[in-house]
This record gives C-alpha cells, structure tokens and sequence, in this order.
C-alpha cells in the first residue's frame, strides 16, 4: 500500500520531465550560455578567453551594431501597423463576401502564402522582383517602380522585405480577425441598425470595440515576428545592400557563423535582442491579465 | 437604381477579391510556370505549351542527396509531430488533471520559456548540439522541436475532459496512464491534430536551425536544398523552382484537404494563446 | 523551495556550458575496414564540379584503395559551413580556401603548413606554389589560378564609334560615354558603355570586389593593406580617387545594376549586345562558349586598363591539408595528383583554366592565351592579410552603399576604413 503512494506520488514527475529536460537543456541552457559567453572572446575554435563587459562596450561603439538595430525597429515600424490595418479590413471584407464563390476562393488562397516555407518565399519573391517578369514589370511600372531595383536599392530594401513579410502572413491575421469578428454577436449590429447607424458607423463603434481582446492580441503577435525575419531576409536579400536589410538576429548570424567567428560578440548582441523581446514579452502579460481580469 | 447600386457594388467587390486572389497565389503560379519550363535563362519569360517539360524535375531527382533530402525532411518532420504530441500531451495530461506539489510553478515555468525566440538562442543553441556531438545528426534536429507551447495547448485541451469520464475510468481499474491513453487522447484527439499540423509545417519549414546544425550535405533538409540548385555562378532558376515546388506542395496539398483543420492548427497561438 | 530550483537551474546550465565550452573534437568513426575515405571539399569550380573531379579519379582511387568523397560547398554558405564543420571536428581531410578566409584557420592550427611534403621536383614543376605561401608556410596549394576577370568589349559598338579598344581610364571613360545611347529612337536609353552587376544576394559579398573593385584600385596605384598590415590602405588619396572614378562610372551603366550578380549582368546584358563593356571571370575557351551562347556578339578583350599601373584580379584559391587528416600522406598525394600535369590536363579539356604546372600544354583557345604570355604580369591575387573577411565583406558593403549614393565616397570609405583599422588595431594588440 505503501509503495503504491510513493509510485503515484512521483507519477506526475515522469510524464512532466521529458518536455522539461528539453527546455531546460536546449532554451534555459541557451539562456545561460548566452549570457555566460557574451563576457568573452570566443571564435568557436579556440576555448574562450574571459574580458568583461568589453563586448557590451563594442557594442555601443559599433556603427553597424546600430544600424542592425535601427533595421530591427524600422521593420517593426513598417509591418506592425500595415499589417494590422489591412488584417482587419481584409477579415471584415472576407466576412461580407463570404457567401460568395470568389469570397470562398478568396478565403482559401489568402492562407495558401502562410504554409509556405521562409525559403521558399524569399526565393521566389527575389525572382520575381528580379526576373523581368513582364506582367511583374507592368504592375510596378503603373507605379512608376522598376521591380528590379526593389531589392537592389539599399533605400527601399528593407521596406520590401516588410511588404513580403506582411503578404506571407496576411492569411494568418485575416484567420485570426475573422474568428474574432464571427464571435461578435449578430444582434449588437441588429440594435445598431434598429437605432439608424451606418456601416462605417458599426465598424467604429460596434466591431471595433468588441474586437479589443483579438487586436491586443495580434498586436504582440506582430511585434514578436515582426523581430524573427531572419529566414525571409536569408534567402531575399542575404542582409544586402550594403547591410540594409541585415536585422539584430542576421548580423549577429553573421559575427558568429560568416565572418571568422566572433560568437561572444554575436551573443551578447542576441542578448540585447533579447532584453528587447522580453520587455515585450513582459508588457504582453500585463496587458493580458488586465484584460482578462475586466472579462 | 438600387439595383443598379447593388451591381456596382458586387462589381467592385469582385474586382476586389480577384485582386486578393491574384495577389496571394501569383508568386505560386510563377513558381510552378517556371519549374515546366525548360531554360537556364533566368530572364526568359516565354511560356508557349510545346516548351512545357518536366525536365526540370527529372534533372532535380539527379541532384546528388535529392532523395535524401527528401527523407531527411519527411523523418525530422514526422519524428518531430511524434515526440511533440507525445511529450506535450503527457505532461498537459500531468498539468491538467493530476494533483503533484509546484504544478502550477511548474508549468509557469515552462510557459515562461516561450518568451525566448528560438532566433536569439540560435549561437548556444549551436554550441550546446556541438558540446553533446549531436551536430549532423537528426537527434539535433529533432529533439529541441517540443515548446512549452504544445503544452500549453495540451494542458487546455485536457482540462475540458469532464472530470467524471476520468473518475470513471480509474473505477473501472484504471491507472493514470491508462487512463490517458484510452480515455483523455481520443477525447482530444482534434487539439492534437491541430498541434500535428503546427508542428509539422513548422519542423518541415525550418530553414535557420538545419542551416547551422548540419553541415553535412547528407544531412541537409529540403529548405536548404534550394540553394544548392545553382551553376557556379548562378542560380539554375527551373530547377530551384523545382526545388521549391517540392518542398512546397506537402503542406499545400494537405491543406487542400483540410482547410480548417490546418488554420485551426496553424493559428492556435493567436486564437487560444 | 525556490533555492532549490535555482540550484537545480545552475547545475544543468554549468554542465550544459561545460559541454558546449569544450566541444568535442568527434572522435572519427573507424573508416570501414579496407578501403579509406579522403573527405574533399570544393568550392564550386564549374558547373558540376563533383561529377567532373569524380569521373577522373576512379584510376586514381584504385591506386590508392581509397575512395574520395567530394562536397561542393556552395559560394553564399562557403564560410559558415567551414567555420561550423571546423569548430565541431567535421571538417574535411583536404579543403579549399581563398586568400580572404585563410589566415584565422592558419592561425587556429587548423591547416598544416605543407613545406616539408615540397621536394624539389615539385618546385621545378608546380608553377605558382609561391602564390600559396603566406604567413611563413606553404599553407596553400593552389588550385585554381590565372582565370583572372578581364574587361570584355563589343567590336561592333566600339567600331560603330570609331573607336579603337581602350587602354587607359580616359579611353574607357570616352567609349562609356559615346556608348550610351538611344540606339532606336524610343527615347529611352538601350545601350550602355558599361554592364554592371552587384548584386550579392546569391553568392558571396566579396564577388564584387573581384569582379569589378580590385582592379580600379590597382590599376590606381593602391591596395587594400598597407605593406605592415597594421592598418588598411584603400581610402588614401588613390584609392579615394579610384573609388570617385567608378562611382561616376554609374552613368554610364545599367541603371538597375543592383539586381544583377555580376554574372548575371555580363550574361543579359553584355551577351545581348547591350553594352560596350562587360567584366567576367576569362576562361580560356571562351571563344568556342561564347560562340554558342552569343552566336551575334563580335567580342574582344583587355586584360586590363592602366591609369598609374597594371592590374586586374586574378584568384589564387588552394587546397589546404587539414590537420584533421586522418592521413597526411594520402592527402598530400592526392593534393598534388590533381594539381598535377596528368589530372589536370584531363580537367582543363573538359572545364578550362590556366596550367598550373610546367609540363601542362596550353589547351584553351589561342584567342585567350596572351592573358598567359604578355599579360601575365597584369593580374594577380590579394593580400593575405588578418581580418580579410571581414574587413573585405564590409568594403563590398560600402562599395554598394556608395554605388547606390546612399554614402558619398568619402563617406564610405572613411566607414570601411574605421573599421577595419579597429578591427586591426585589436588584432594586434592580442597578438601582443
């Protein structure tokens, strides 16, 4: 009887300890590491040689540090808010053609470009603005844009990559918003519409509102990936034009892993990375519990 | 009038949703148009039928490794699924119906760990795989696949099991993990399809990770594999398009099949989260 | 409770850290009885480089009851893939290296300095073994030498013209402009003096100071380091003024030149007959290979321009002996069988480039030999100097900064000069 209790006692242990070994090891540890070896030189070849806060003082000093940054908070200021506007116009237009052929098409291909892999996407994308497609070509021309130098220009690189971003994951926000925007009650627009007030009027003060709660909620989700671009710059740009499209995940990517080998630096610039993801990560939950303690 | 307002009005909107459409299959198109198309110029854009060839994917079969990139993708992602579904479900099944000390601690705990993207981590990361000697191995691959977001999702899903479905098993002579097995997993068994899904497309998409965990071509996965389709100094665009037609079409013919499935899974953490 | 967490915490973060601070040097797998494994790896060295080296080596392997396992790494992953390989012991028994990636592997005792494997034949045979001589070793074995890049001009534009082929800056400067044109009528520019590509996305950021960088600040006079290597050289007064001269050269090439790689852009654009000039990597049989790409392009070349001096740049990559080989000996054979006279000369027919020993007779077309008789002093390779690759990845940065007019020169080259003299200055004082 005795032995009994002692299996159930530890019973709940063995089924929580395989997922915890792998966080433990793989994130807590990399945590550690991180911030452990940015206190010190370190090529990955030869072992690591202690020098304080030198890396963090580099840092300060580092014009391309800053500009890495600088990308880091331009392509935050670029996708979040686009991608927040056109999420919920496109889930509120979604949802009033939905009964339609071209709606229900629509509402199937918009998630098709969220599926894909990053490679694949940058990849593509790079030959398509590339290739001298002539429908591509037509469309950009009406705009007065040559494709080609989309990418090529160090000036509107880095905004090209944000508009590729916000195309891959329309489709996940437009999901989002729509679940939301279903959940509102039919009968608030009823009333809406019994006392006289228009569509736009409804979208402002009856969808808007009631969609709090989803739009808190995306907003963090966008500022999180909009930070995690490394793969799609990967394989778009590479980090050129001269590194104007080279974010604080790409470059320290490349201190480590490209140039021979700074992987103290490369983390104590992650380390600053993520200082800034967990300030985020921290706002989040506090938002989040204010909102749930209101519901 | 009305009438007519009511056409212009469809009118628009269709030009609109056309417009959506376009907008969101037309890299596809191209990407599909190009991998038929017999050319090494990457500037060519003559698309008459008798050009059409599936010669590019012949040529990409004979890319050395290709079937083994193949496998490599369809073993990580697969074994990948496994272990997440397995260890997520157990230890949500612990969170949600099992009364340990420090449950909650714990699992707080664990959920924290998703604050950190695994982009910041990707250095250690590499530093830990290489001090165990797991670089070029699928261990590396596979086994950091699980978050504490599968468990999150878990733990959710089983808290909704009525509490008498359970009580009712262990009278009938249950233990706890027969229990789960036979009473909780199928009553959740579409939460754990959605987690599948998520981990699936996101293990068979990783680009970053196998970039700097195999440096080995044997090793290397189909996201990878299209960089490699290139001459000396150019990429070989129909055969990269190939490549990516490839890697693309698993997911997209499941979600063919299961649409909502797949935006179920694919957005659990903005609907649940 | 909580202490006991935080303890449990830091034991599992120290013997993680442990394990990942020591590495491990991955014990080599016992090679399967019998035969053994010679691990090669190559840079892409033609279009299909792992089938054209293995064709040629089954004689060889037999000899020898080994098998050799090539892997071509590709350009834009050339240096992680080393570095990571190396860092974790999977590196190759014979690698591949160019002069801006070397030294930090000489440095970490990764690469074996092969003087004592010299006999004195192999000096009287191998013609640029000096040229894989640096840092006081023979640490590179070169490989792939005098396919230099050379400045390739239409005869029919130039003819048109009435020009003769250039050979200064001022006859260069001249033709661009001349060719510049609206060739039918529609108001838009359709022909350019000079066809430009430096986009880097697919291949390595460097590959535009070799295309195009290298040999303006040579033929100015100037160079990347200064001779001490204490502090770099390019933003001098030549090397400004070189790097002013090709920026006014915008205007007179391709205006979308950031979406082309270099090759790319000598393709399309020089191959269609769309520009007088065009720069690409020569080979020797490119009188047969542009018959058949540009059947319409009546082309001719320079080896290079001269404003103060000669020079264009012409690669010395090497093979390197690792010191992970498992067997030296083997390695070093097989280094110089195939940089020899027998496998070469089989290679050369097949993908063409420069003899590298004596006894190998020039194949290529008689069209490209004088790059090898009378221009053979015109070209040559970079310095080997400490922080090569960054300090060349941030000058291509800039250079495409200051192509685009986003920095002026002065401004970028003041940039790639801090930083490279810091990077420097670090350097040797941890040497100290």
């Amino acid at each position: 009887m005795k032995k009994k209790t002692g299996i159930k006692k530890i019973e709940p242990y063995l089924y929580i300890t395989p997922i915890t070994l792998i966080l433990v090891l793989f994130v807590i540890g990399s945590v550690l590491i991180s911030l452990t070896l940015a206190f010190t030189k370190y090529n990955i070849i030869t072992p690591p040689v202690f020098r304080g806060i030198d890396n963090y003082t580099r840092i300060l000093g580092d014009a391309k540090f800053l500009k890495a940054l600088g990308n880091t908070l331009k392509l935050l200021v670029y996708i979040v808010p686009l991608q927040m506007v056109s999420g919920i116009l496109m889930s509120v237009f979604l949802l009033a053609t939905r009964k339609r052929l071209l709606g229900k098409i629509a509402n199937c291909v918009i998630f098709i470009p969220f599926l894909c892999s990053n490679a694949v996407v940058g990849v593509v994308w790079r030959q398509l603005l590339n290739g001298k497609i002539p429908p591509v070509e037509w469309f950009f021309g009406l705009f007065g844009i040559e494709p080609s130098m989309l990418l090529g220009d160090s000036k509107t690189a880095l905004i090209t990559v944000a508009m590729v971003a916000i195309w891959k994951w329309m489709g996940y926000y437009s999901v989002i918003y729509l679940s939301g925007l279903m959940s509102i009650p039919t009968t608030c627009y009823e009333a809406a519409r019994v006392d006289g007030a228009g569509k736009i009027r409804c979208f402002f003060s009856i969808t808007l509102p009631m969609l709090k709660p989803t739009i808190i909620l995306t907003l963090f989700l966008c500022v999180t990936t909009s930070l995690r671009n490394f793969e799609l710059i990967f394989n778009l740009t590479g980090g050129g034009p001269n590194n104007a499209t080279t974010d604080l995940v790409m470059y320290a990517y490349t201190l480590c892993f490209r140039t021979s080998a700074s992987a103290g630096y490369a983390m104590a610039v992650s380390n600053v990375l993520f200082v800034v993801v967990l300030i985020i990560g921290l706002m989040q939950q506090r938002l989040l519990r204010r909102d749930a303690s209101e519901l | 009038m009305q009438l007519a307002k009511r056409f212009v009005k469809a009118g628009v909107s269709d030009i609109v949703l056309i417009a959506i459409i376009i907008m969101s299959i037309f890299p596809f198109i191209y990407m599909f148009m190009m991998s038929f198309k017999s050319t090494i110029n990457a500037f060519d854009f003559d698309f008459s039928l008798d050009k059409l060839t599936l010669e590019q994917y012949v040529k990409v079969f004979q890319v050395d490794n290709f079937e083994r990139y193949i496998f490599n993708s369809v073993f990580v992602a697969v074994a990948g699924v496994i272990l997440t579904l397995a260890v997520c479900s157990l230890a949500g099944f612990a969170f949600a119906k099992m009364d340990f000390k420090g449950n909650n601690k714990w699992f707080i705990f664990l959920v924290l760990t998703l604050i950190v993207p695994s982009e910041v981590i990707i250095v250690p990361l590499f530093l830990i795989a290489r001090g165990l000697g797991w670089l070029n191995m699928y261990r590396a691959l596979i086994l950091p696949l699980p978050t504490a977001f599968g468990v999150f999702i878990m733990r959710q899903a089983i808290l909704d099991v009525p509490s008498d479905l359970i009580d009712a098993a262990k009278i009938d002579g249950c233990g706890n993990f027969k229990t789960f097995i036979r009473v909780v997993l199928p009553v959740v068994r579409s939460s754990l399809l959605a987690l599948a899904i998520f981990t699936f497309v996101g293990a068979w998409n990783n680009f970053l990770w196998p970039l700097v965990a195999c440096s080995k071509e044997e090793m290397k996965t189909l996201p990878l594999a299209l960089s490699l389709m290139k001459t000396q100094y150019n990429t070989d665009v129909g055969l990269t398009m190939a490549c990516a037609v490839i890697n693309f079409l698993p997911p997209f013919l499941f979600y063919i099949f299961m649409q909502s499935k797949f935006k179920e899974g694919m957005t659990m953490g903005g609907v649940k989260g | 409770m909580k202490k006991k967490w935080l303890s449990a915490l830091l034991v599992t973060a120290m013997v993680t850290g442990l394990a990942a601070g020591c590495g491990n040097n991955g014990e080599e797998e016992p090679s399967e009885e019998g035969g053994k494994t010679l691990e090669v790896w190559l840079a892409p060295l033609d279009d299909d480089t792992e089938k054209n080296w293995g064709d040629l080596l089954g004689d060889w392997e037999k000899e020898h009851d080994c098998t050799v396992d090539i892997t071509v790494i590709p350009w834009d992953k050339y240096q992680e893939t080393y570095s990571t390989a190396m860092s974790s012991g999977e590196g190759p028994d014979v690698g591949y290296m160019y002069n801006e990636m070397i030294l930090p592997y000489i440095e970490s005792g990764a690469i074996v300095d092969m003087t004592d494997y010299i006999t004195e034949e192999d000096e009287a045979e191998y013609k640029y073994l000096q040229n894989g001589y640096m840092m006081d070793g023979q640490y590179g074995w070169p490989l792939v030498t005098g396919v230099p890049f050379v400045l390739y001009y239409n005869v029919d534009i130039l003819n048109e013209l009435g020009e003769q082929p250039p050979e200064t800056w001022d006859d260069f400067v001249r033709i661009c402009e001349k060719a510049t044109q609206d060739t039918d009528g529609d108001g838009e520019i359709d022909q350019y003096g000079y066809a430009v590509g430096m986009n880097t996305t697919d291949i390595g950021p460097t590959q535009i100071l070799n295309a195009y960088y290298y040999s303006v600040l040579w033929q100015n006079g100037s160079n990347i380091y200064n001779d001490d290597m204490k502090s770099v050289r390019f933003a001098d007064e030549a090397g400004t003024e070189a790097m002013t001269w090709m920026k006014d050269l915008t205007q007179y090439m391709n205006p979308d030149f950031m979406s082309y790689s270099w090759s790319d852009a000598f393709s399309t654009i020089f191959g269609e007959g769309k520009a007088a000039f065009g720069v690409n990597r020569s080979a020797q049989t490119d009188e047969t290979t542009y018959a058949e790409s540009y059947p319409d392009l009546n082309w001719d070349y320079v080896t290079s321009l001269k404003n103060v001096d000669y020079g264009t740049f012409g690669a010395t990559d090497s093979l390197t002996l690792m010191s992970d080989a498992d067997d030296p000996d083997l390695a070093m054979e097989f280094i110089k069988y195939v940089t020899g006279a027998e496998f070469m000369e089989q290679y050369h027919a097949k993908c063409p480039g420069a003899a590298l020993t004596n006894s190998e007779p020039y194949v290529g077309d008689p069209k490209m030999e004088r790059i090898y008789t009378e221009d053979t002093d015109k070209w040559h390779g970079i310095q080997v100097g400490p922080c090569g690759d960054e300090i060349l990845t941030q000058l291509a940065a800039d250079l495409q900064g200051i192509m685009t007019g986003e920095l002026t020169v002065e401004e970028g080259l003041a940039e790639a000069e801090e930083y490279s003299n810091q990077l420097l200055d670090e350097y040797w004082a941890d040497k100290e």
